[in-house]
C-alpha cells in the first residue's frame, strides 16, 4: 500500500518527456524475461532484446509464439542489432525456440554467457569442460525428469513421494525449467541470421579473463556494454548461500527448502565447543554425506542455482544512462561485483535496474540497494508471484520495501501498477510496460 | 562358570532392540532382547576438555552425527558400559531416544557380523582391519546405504508420507536406523563387499540382484531367530509362518512411510521365475522367495509331527488358540530352521567364483558347502531348497542336473595339482598362523577417517541421485590394499608371486584364466574351517584369484573383473576350482545387458558416467527399490 502511494505522488509531477531518452519494453510474460529495448544512437535507433522466455507453469499474456509475433509487430522491419540470451533456463529462451518465427526477424549479433560456447572438439575448453560435461549430464538427466507440460514424471515423483505437495511442485518447477530447449540453443547458435542475410554474430561474454570487462559493437555506435557476470570461476558460479552482509535479516520464507535439522532436541547434541578437534569424520567426509540430503530436492535446487550462475550480467552505457540488467545472477556473479571496486562502481551507476532472478532473495543484495545504487533508481520487475515454494517467496518483501525505502519508483510485469508515469507507460491491455530512461 | 572373584568379564551383552519396525510394535510389545558377544567398548575421541562423539568396538564405530543442515550436529554417544544402563540390558527402546538408536544399530550390526562369524568359522573384519561406521541420523532422506569409501553405513531419515502414511502419522519422522531389516541389510551389503570384492562390477543382471537378495535373506532370517518375537508371531499366526506377516514382510515402516501402502518387500512367495523378470530388484525377490520357500517346507515338515502329537494324530488344528507348549515347540523348530538357513546361506561364500556371480553359482556353492557340513541332509533342508530354486528357473548352467550329485562343485583333478601341494601346505600353515596373529592381537590399530574426496567431476555427479562409487580405479584401490598384519601381506605377496610363476598353459588348466596382463592380479585369502561326515573338523584355506580382463562394449574399453577361487585342505591338496566361466563372448552378451539395464539407471535417471556403468553402487538400488 505504502509503495503506492509514493507512486501517485510522482505523477503528479509528471512532464512531458523532451530530452533524449531510450525505452526499454518490459513484456507481461508471467514468470520470465523478455525486454525490448530502444536505444537512440548517433547513428540513429538501434534495438535490442535482452532474453525472451516465460515458465510454462507461470504464463503471462503471451504464448511463446504470440511473443515473438508481438516482438516483430512492434518492431515493424526493423533488425534487432542484438539479441542477448543472459542464461540458459527455459524462462529467459523459451521464445527463441521458434525458429520459424525467428526466419522473419534479423539479428545481427547474438550474446550469449562464455559458458555457452560449444566445445571445440579435442580441447579441453580452459579447464571447465569436465565440470561441463558433468553438469549437462545433469541437465539431461533434469530434462527427462518432468515433462513438457512441467509435470514429474512417474519415477522422480516416487521418489518424491515422502514430500509434501508443494515441495514436490518446487522441484518440478525447479526441473522444469531446466529442461534442455535444443531449438532455442540451436537458433541461438546457429539459427539467427543478420539482415544481409548472413549469420549473425556470435559473441561469448566475458571474452577473455579481464573482469569487468566491456564491448563495442558497430551494431551499437556509442553504446558501451560492460560485463559483470558470469564469473569466470566455476566454484563461484555454483556459490548458493547468501552471505550475511547481504542484510536479510529473516532468513524464514526467503529460502527455497526448509533445512529440517535435527529432530532431536539440544540436550541430546555435543555442544559445539566440545566437539573434539579430530572427530571420527573429517570435515571433507561429511560435506560428502550432506550431499545425500533429499537426493532429488537438492540436486533439483542446484541444477537451478547453477544455471543461474552462467547468468550474463551487463551493464549498458549510452549516453548518461546506465542499465544494469542481472539476468538472473545470484549469489556467485554479486559476490564478484561486490569484491572488484570497478565492478561495483559500474553496477552502482546504474540508472535503471532490471531487478535480477525475477525479485528472488537471492539475486540482489540489499546492501547494494541500500549502501551503493542511487536514490530513485527507477527498477522493473519481470515476474509473476506464484504458490509453490519456489515462487512464493518471489518478488521477496524485504526487497520491495528495500525498493520503497530508497524511493527507487518500480513495476511489477505482471501486477504493475499499470498507470502512466513520467517513466512507465503501460500497455492499455497490460502486456507490457514502456520505461523511460533518460540519456 | 566362574573360577575365581576376578572374573568379572561376561561372555555376552543383552541389548534391547525393536526386532520390527517401531510401527507396527506400537500395536503390540514387539521388542527383544538380542544377546551378542560382549566387548569392552570405548567412548571416543579422547580429547582434553572436549567430549566424545562416538563408540566403538573391534568392528564397528557408531558415529551419530547428522549432516542434514548447514553444520554438523554431533549427538552424544551412549555409554553401554555404564552400570545404569547396563544393568538394564540397554536402553529402553524409544523412537524419540537417539541414543537408543545408537544402541539398536550397534546390537543389529553386531548381531550380523556374529551371524557370518558363525558359519564361516572365523571372525570377519573389514579389510584392512577398519572399523565399519555406523552413522544412525546421517543425512534427511528416504534412504540407507554403505558406502564403501567412507567405510560407513549411513542411515537417512525422513518425514512420512502426506497423504498416504499408510500405519505412521502424516509427516512423522521415520528413521531408517529403527529397522531391524534396513541395519542388517546394510551390514550384509558392507561384509559382502568385504568378502568379494569382485561382486563389485556388476558383469552380468545377477550380481546386483544377488547383493540385494542376499542382503534380504539376512534380514529375514535373523529375525526368524528372535525366539521372542517368532513366539507372538506363531501364536497369532496359528504356527503358520506364512500367514505370520511380521516375519515375512521387510522393512514395513519404511514402505509405508513412502506413500506405497505396504512393507518394501516380503520373503514371502511369487512363484515367479528369474526368466520371467529382468528387472534386478525383482531377480533379487526370486532369490528370497526361493531361499524362504526351501525354509519353509523344512519347517513344516519339522513341525507336521509336533501338530500331530497335539491333535491326537489329525494333524487338524482345533479353531482357537494353540496350546502354548506347542507354540513354544513349534518356535524352537522355525528358529532351528531359520538359523540353518542362514548358516548355509553365509557359508557359500567360501564357494563363490572370485567375481561374476550369478544364482546358479550361488545355488553350487550352496549346496557344496552344505554338503561338506551335513552330507546327508536328514532334515532335506537342502533338498528342499534346490526345489524351490528349480521351480523359480534357478539352476546351474555348468550343472546337467539339479540332483545334489550334479550340483556339486566339481573336484579338482588330482595330478593337475600335485606339484603344487607343497606349495599349498606352506600357504595353510601360514594362513592359520595369520589367523592366530590376528586373534591374539585383540585390537584393530589406531584409524583415522581415511575417506578422499573424489576429484570435483565426480564429486558433482555425487549430487545427482545417481552415484557410482565404485567407480572401476576405485574398485582396483581397493583389491590393492594389502592384508595389514605382516604375515598376511607377506602370505598375499606369496600367492600372487605363485600366480606369476605360472606357464600361461598352466594358467588357462589350472586356473581357467585367460592370458596374462601384468599389474592386474590381486589375491585374496581366507582359512576356513569344516566338520567331515565323522564330526572331525578340518582345517583349510580358501584363496580368491582376481583378475582385471579389458574388454571392448560399444567402442570403449572397460575393465571387468574375473577370477578364480581355490578350494585348499589342511593337507595342501586342492578340493574345488571355483573359476568365473571363460566365455568372452557370452561374458559381453551379459555385459551389455548389464550395461543396457545400468543405463536405465535407478528412478530411470540415464546413466551419467557411462565407464562406470558397473559398478555396483549401493544408493541407487536402493533408491530405485524404494521408488519402485
Amino acid at each position: 500500500m505504502k509503495k503506492k502511494v509514493a507512486k501517485k505522488k510522482r505523477r503528479v509531477v509528471t512532464r512531458p518527456r523532451r530530452k533524449r531518452h531510450l525505452t526499454v519494453r518490459m513484456y507481461n510474460v508471467g514468470f520470465g524475461d523478455c525486454l525490448l529495448l530502444r536505444l537512440p544512437t548517433d547513428d540513429g535507433e538501434r534495438r535490442m532484446l535482452v532474453d525472451c522466455g516465460f515458465h510454462t507453469l507461470g504464463k503471462g499474456a503471451f504464448t511463446d509464439k504470440q511473443l515473438v509475433e508481438q516482438i516483430r509487430e512492434d518492431l515493424d522491419g526493423a533488425p534487432l542489432d542484438v539479441v542477448v540470451a543472459t542464461h540458459r533456463h527455459q524462462d529467459h529462451i523459451s521464445g527463441f525456440g521458434e525458429p520459424d518465427l525467428w526466419k522473419d526477424i534479423a539479428v545481427e549479433e547474438v550474446w550469449l554467457p562464455f559458458t555457452a560456447r560449444p566445445a571445440r572438439a579435442g580441447s579441453d575448453g580452459a579447464g571447465h569442460s569436465l565440470t561441463a560435461t558433468a553438469w549437462d549430464a545433469l541437465m539431461e538427466q533434469a530434462h527427462d525428469l518432468v515433462d513438457a507440460e512441467g509435470r514429474l514424471k512417474v519415477p522422480a515423483s516416487a521418489t518424491l513421494s515422502a514430500r509434501t505437495q508443494e515441495e514436490r511442485d518446487t522441484v518440478a518447477f525447479m526441473l522444469w525449467n531446466a529442461r534442455a530447449n535444443k531449438p532455442a540453443i540451436e537458433n541461438l547458435l546457429g539459427g539467427m541470421r543478420r539482415a544481409s542475410g548472413r549469420a549473425a554474430k556470435r559473441r561469448f561474454l566475458p571474452d577473455g579473463r579481464a573482469f569487468p570487462s566491456s564491448v563495442v559493437t558497430p551494431e551499437l555506435p556509442g553504446v558501451t556494454t560492460h560485463v559483470l557476470g558470469p564469473p569466470r570461476d566455476a566454484q563461484l558460479r555454483k556459490k548458493r548461500a547468501v552471505p550475511a552482509s547481504w542484510g536479510i535479516t529473516d532468513a524464514g520464507g526467503a529460502g527455497m527448502l526448509a533445512d529440517v535439522g535435527s529432530p532431536f532436541g539440544r540436550e541430546w547434541r555435543v555442544p559445539e565447543e566440545r566437539v573434539p578437534g579430530r572427530p571420527p569424520f573429517k570435515a571433507s567426509s561429511l560435506s560428502s554425506i550432506r550431499q545425500f540430503n533429499d537426493d532429488l530436492l537438492h540436486a533439483a535446487a542446484a541444477v537451478d542455482g547453477y544455471l543461474n550462475g552462467e547468468s550474463l550480467v551487463l551493464v549498458l552505457e549510452v549516453g548518461r544512462a546506465r542499465l544494469l540488467l542481472p539476468g538472473d545472477a545470484e549469489v556467485g556473479a554479486w559476490t564478484a561485483i561486490l569484491e572488484s571496486p570497478r565492478a561495483l562502481e559500474l553496477a552502482a551507476s546504474a540508472t535503471f535496474l532490471k531487478v535480477g532472478h525475477h525479485g528472488s532473495h537471492n539475486a540482489t543484495p540489499l546492501t547494494f540497494l541500500r549502501d551503493h545504487l542511487a536514490k530513485k533508481t527507477p527498477a522493473v520487475f519481470s515476474t509473476q508471484a506464484g504458490d509453490n515454494n519456489y515462487r512464493n517467496g518471489i518478488p521477496f518483501d524485504d526487497l520491495l520495501t528495500t525498493l520503497t525505502d530508497r524511493g527507487m519508483p518500480f513495476v511489477r510485469s505482471d501486477t504493475g501498477p499499470f498507470e502512466k508515469t513520467e517513466i512507465f507507460e503501460p500497455d492499455p491491455d497490460e502486456r507490457w510496460i514502456d520505461c523511460f530512461i533518460p540519456c | 562358570m566362574r573360577r575365581s572373584p576376578d572374573q568379572t568379564e561376561p561372555d555376552f551383552r543383552r541389548l534391547r532392540i525393536f526386532a520390527i519396525d517401531p510401527l507396527v510394535a506400537r500395536d503390540g510389545d514387539h521388542q527383544v532382547t538380542v544377546q551378542v558377544r560382549f566387548e569392552e567398548l570405548e567412548l571416543r575421541p579422547e580429547e582434553k576438555d572436549r567430549d566424545p562423539v562416538s563408540f566403538r568396538g573391534r568392528r564397528v564405530e557408531v558415529v551419530d552425527v547428522d549432516a542434514s543442515g548447514a553444520a554438523p550436529i554431533w549427538l552424544k554417544p551412549v555409554e553401554l558400559d555404564a552400570a545404569h544402563i547396563a544393568m538394564q540390558h540397554g536402553l529402553e527402546p524409544s523412537e524419540s531416544d537417539p541414543q537408543f538408536h545408537q544402541q539398536m544399530v550397534y546390537a543389529v550390526a553386531m548381531r550380523t557380523f556374529e551371524q557370518f562369524d558363525r558359519a564361516l568359522g572365523r571372525m570377519v573384519f573389514l579389510r584392512g582391519k577398519h572399523r565399519l561406521r555406523l552413522v544412525p541420523h546421517a543425512f534427511s532422506g528416504g534412504n540407507a546405504f554403505f558406502h564403501p569409501g567412507l567405510k560407513a553405513v549411513l542411515f537417512g531419515y525422513f518425514r512420512a508420507s502426506e497423504e498416504a502414511p499408510g500405519e505412521n502419522l502424516p509427516g512423522q519422522t521415520i528413521f531408517t536406523c529403527l529397522s531391524h531389516d534396513i541395519v542388517a541389510h546394510e551390514v550384509t551389503h558392507a561384509i559382502v563387499h568385504r568378502l568379494r570384492p569382485g561382486f563389485n562390477v556388476a558383469t552380468n543382471p545377477h550380481v546386483r540382484a544377488f547383493h540385494e537378495g542376499f542382503a534380504d535373506i539376512v534380514a529375514v532370517f535373523q529375525r526368524l531367530s528372535f525366539r521372542e518375537l517368532v513366539h507372538r508371531a506363531l501364536q497369532t499366526a496359528r504356527g503358520d509362518v506364512r500367514q505370520a506377516g511380521l516375519l515375512t514382510d521387510i522393512a514395513v515402516q519404511f514402505g509405508q512411510g513412502l506413500g506405497s501402502g505396504k512393507a518394501l518387500r516380503t520373503a514371502l512367495d511369487r512363484k515367479t521365475k528369474i526368466q520371467d523378470v529382468h528387472e534386478e530388484h525383482e531377480l533379487g525377490a526370486v532369490l528370497v522367495a526361493a531361499v524362504f520357500e526351501g525354509f519353509y517346507t523344512t519347517y513344516e515338515r519339522r513341525s507336521a509331527d509336533l501338530v500331530r502329537l497335539a491333535t491326537g494324530g489329525t494333524g487338524v488344528l482345533p479353531a482357537g488358540a494353540l496350546h502354548p507348549d506347542l507354540v513354544t515347540r513349534l518356535t524352537v523348530e522355525c528358529v532351528r530352521t531359520a538359523q540353518s538357513v542362514l548358516t548355509m546361506c553365509i557359508r557359500a561364500f567360501d564357494y563363490l567364483p572370485a567375481a561374476d556371480v550369478t544364482f546358479g553359482s550361488f545355488l553350487r556353492a550352496l549346496v557344496t558347502a552344505d554338503w561338506e557340513l551335513n552330507p546327508l541332509d536328514e532334515v532335506g533342508l537342502r533338498a528342499a531348497v534346490i526345489e524351490a530354486c528349480r521351480l523359480r528357473g534357478i539352476f546351474a548352467a555348468e550343472a546337467c542336473s539339479l540332483a545334489v550329485n550334479a550340483l556339486l562343485l566339481d573336484t579338482a583333478s588330482h595330478d593337475d595339482w600335485t606339484p603344487h601341494v607343497s606349495t599349498f601346505r606352506e600357504w595353510v600353515d601360514r594362513a592359520i598362523q595369520v589367523g592366530v596373529d590376528e586373534e591374539r592381537a585383540h585390537s584393530p590399530e589406531e584409524e583415522i577417517d581415511t575417506f578422499v574426496e573424489s576429484s570435483s567431476s565426480e564429486r558433482l555427479l555425487e549430487r545427482t541421485p545417481l552415484i557410482l562409487f565404485q567407480a572401476s580405479p576405485m574398485v582396483r584401490a581397493e583389491w590393492d590394499k594389502e592384508e595389514s598384519s605382516e604375515p598376511g601381506r607377506s602370505l598375499g605377496d606369496q600367492i600372487r608371486a605363485w600366480v606369476d610363476s605360472l606357464t600361461e598353459e598352466d594358467r588357462a588348466r589350472l586356473l581357467r584364466l585367460g592370458p596374462r596382463r601384468h599389474g592386474k592380479t590381486v589375491t585374496l585369502f581366507n582359512t576356513t574351517q569344516r566338520l567331515t561326515a565323522d564330526g572331525l573338523q578340518r582345517l583349510g584355506l580358501v584363496v580368491q584369484i582376481l583378475e582385471l580382463v579389458s574388454l571392448r562394449l560399444d567402442g570403449r574399453e572397460c575393465e571387468v573383473p574375473t577370477g578364480t577361487t581355490l578350494v585348499i585342505d589342511v593337507t595342501g591338496r586342492v578340493r574345488f576350482v571355483i573359476a568365473t566361466p571363460t566365455r568372452a563372448d557370452a561374458l559381453l552378451t551379459e555385459l551389455t545387458a548389464a550395461a543396457q539395464q545400468a543405463a536405465r539407471g535407478p528412478m530411470g535417471w540415464a546413466g551419467a558416467s557411462p565407464a562406470d556403468r558397473f559398478a555396483v553402487d549401493y544408493r541407487g538400488m536402493h533408491q530405485a527399490r524404494a521408488s519402485s
